[in-house]
């Protein structure tokens, strides 16, 4: 036997683990290799560690509640936990009621805010398509200096409304901020 | 104690009879504490383990097939849950002394001599933390062998390693076990 197919038996050549005839083989190797003779002393001395090997052990009492505990086990297993229950089904709930709120709230707000856009477009292309090319001209002189909502607001109240533009500054007057400023932008492009 | 074959009380299981699961669990719980024991170090995981490992195997024992024995697929059951719950929980320290503590239903040591006591539980942990710095594979083999005394043919099915494998494995674990000691100023 070649030494390496010996040590690899050692182990059990120990604890009496192999067939008679593999102890025999070990042993004829034994008396003739120094190398796996000094192994096998060296996984004795291993072994009686785990002679004096001290390990504490479950008392019967352990043994004797295990079997009901496994089955606690499986029958908590097999229902559905109450805090899963909860965040099965309130999270999908949960989910469900936030997505129709924001579904709503979203085509709300679109509906506002494409309304208001619409209204705000239709407001400023009345107030220029009302308009007259003297009156374009006057609001293109009296803007060229401004350009900002506060200046137009601040223009718009000291001016006085007079009878040939008066539908003209109470639309201006009428004008938010955000539409004041679309009006500006029509203007600069119609330069 | 019943008489009836592992396969037997699998196949009445089967049939519906729950009794014969109960009859599975107490005919392999000790080997699988001990395995679950071996693998993990101290008594609160292995508890645990060997719990859910019954749980496994109450919950896939309808799908068992007889192509292997039953405590060949026990085991490897046992083993992978242990080896998991090493990754799991990464337990360096695994061994804690008080886990010879009365209130945890555990037989105290014989021992009533304290330096005697403590020098034991120091051996105990030294093997214990030796054991739990092996290779997952050399750590099986070796609570397979050493402490179940499993021919290797049996841990060849439980492993899936072929036997020449198995014992260089097992040679292996005890050179290793050896060198630990070495290095922390235990030398052998």
């Amino acid at each position: 036997m070649i030494c390496n197919e010996v040590k690899y038996q050692l182990p059990d050549f120990i604890k009496s683990r192999l067939s008679e005839e593999e102890h025999q083989q070990i042993a004829e190797h034994l008396k003739q290799c120094l190398i796996c003779k000094s192994e096998l002393a060296s996984i004795e001395v291993t072994f009686k560690k785990f002679d004096r090997e001290y390990i504490a052990e479950p008392s019967s009492t352990y043994w004797n509640n295990l079997l009901p505990r496994i089955h606690n086990r499986i029958e908590e297993s097999t229902k559905p936990k109450y805090t899963e229950w909860i965040v099965r089904t309130s999270i999908p709930a949960m989910a469900t009621v936030a997505a129709i709120f924001l579904v709503i709230k979203v085509f709300q707000f679109d509906g506002a805010t494409i309304q208001q856009q619409v209204t705000t477009n239709e407001n400023i292309e009345s107030l220029i398509y009302s308009l007259n090319e003297n009156e374009i001209a006057d609001l293109e002189l009296r803007f060229s200096n401004v350009n900002d909502f506060n200046s137009i607001k601040k223009f718009l109240d000291s001016t006085s409304v007079n009878e040939g533009n008066s539908y003209l500054y109470q639309s201006l007057h009428s004008l938010d901020e955000k539409e004041m400023d679309d009006l500006l932008a029509i203007l600069e492009t119609t330069e | 104690m019943s008489d009836k074959s592992d396969l037997q009380l699998v196949s009445e299981f089967q049939n519906g009879n729950i009794e014969s699961f109960n009859e599975l669990v107490r005919r392999y719980q000790q080997k699988v504490y001990w395995i679950a024991r071996r693998m993990i170090g101290n008594h609160d995981d292995a508890d645990d383990i060997v719990q859910e490992v019954f749980v496994k195997v109450h919950k896939n024992l309808n799908n068992f097939r007889s192509e292997s024995s039953f405590y060949t697929w026990l085991y490897r059951i046992a083993t992978n849950m242990s080896i998991n719950a090493i990754r799991k929980k990464k337990l360096v320290e695994w061994f804690r002394f008080d886990e010879v503590l009365p209130a945890m239903n555990l037989v105290t040591d014989e021992s009533h001599d304290p330096s005697k006591k403590m020098e034991l539980q120091e051996n105990r942990a030294m093997l214990s933390k030796a054991i739990a710095g092996l290779p997952a594979k050399q750590k099986q083999v070796f609570i397979f062998r050493y402490y179940d005394e499993l021919p290797y043919e049996e841990i060849s099915k439980i492993m899936k390693t072929s036997v020449g494998g198995l014992k260089a494995n097992y040679f292996h674990a005890v050179k290793n076990i050896k060198k630990y000691f070495k290095d922390n100023g235990d030398d052998l």
